[in-house]
């Protein structure tokens, strides 16, 4: 198993019900895998270093888990195919010994 | 913020001096300290930072940019 982290920036006007849709996707697709969520971490709406789509700000939701690499792929697919979600970065995390 | 060039005496590499701080590119605070007004990376010749430590920095920044926490680039006034 490997420690992963996605963070993914959904757009500003995306309500309560479409962010618990993403994270019920995700927290499938990981369960799907065989993986484990460790934390869930709602940062809120922020502004962006730059504006993507028109947007100015954007709602940013953290993940971090460990699965096996087959699931990042269909993450990050899944998150690709919405129109709510602006952007969206995973990157794998060394645990200090 | 503007560095300058310390002649005579060597800045200490921050992140040596303190170990307590960690290098990640979720700081947006941290990360501001070290690109300049037109969020270009700065160079260690002006910050002291060792080169251990400038490449951890450096891959922090651009994986900000990607996600939009700090710009890739300001614009001109």
């Amino acid at each position: 198993m490997i420690h992963y982290e996605t963070i993914y920036i959904a757009s500003p006007d995306a309500d309560e019900r479409k962010l618990v849709e993403i994270n019920d996707k995700i927290s499938e697709l990981i369960k799907n895998h065989k993986g484990k969520v460790d934390t869930w971490d709602d940062w809120g709406n922020r502004i962006l270093g730059y504006t993507i789509g028109g947007h100015e700000s954007g709602h940013y939701v953290r993940v971090e888990y460990q699965t096996e690499t087959s699931a990042v792929r269909e993450i990050e697919r899944s998150l690709q195919l919405r129109d709510d979600v602006l952007k969206q970065l995973t990157i794998r995390i060394e645990k200090e010994k | 913020m503007t560095f300058q060039k310390n002649r005579g005496r060597r800045r200490a590499c921050r992140f040596c001096a303190d170990a307590s701080i960690q290098i990640d590119y979720k700081n947006k605070k941290l990360l501001e300290y070290y690109i300049t007004e037109r969020a270009k990376i700065v160079p260690r010749r002006n910050t002291g930072t060792c080169h251990k430590h400038q490449r951890y920095l450096t891959m922090a920044i651009k994986r900000a940019r990607q996600i939009a926490i700090i710009p890739y680039s300001a614009p001109m006034f």
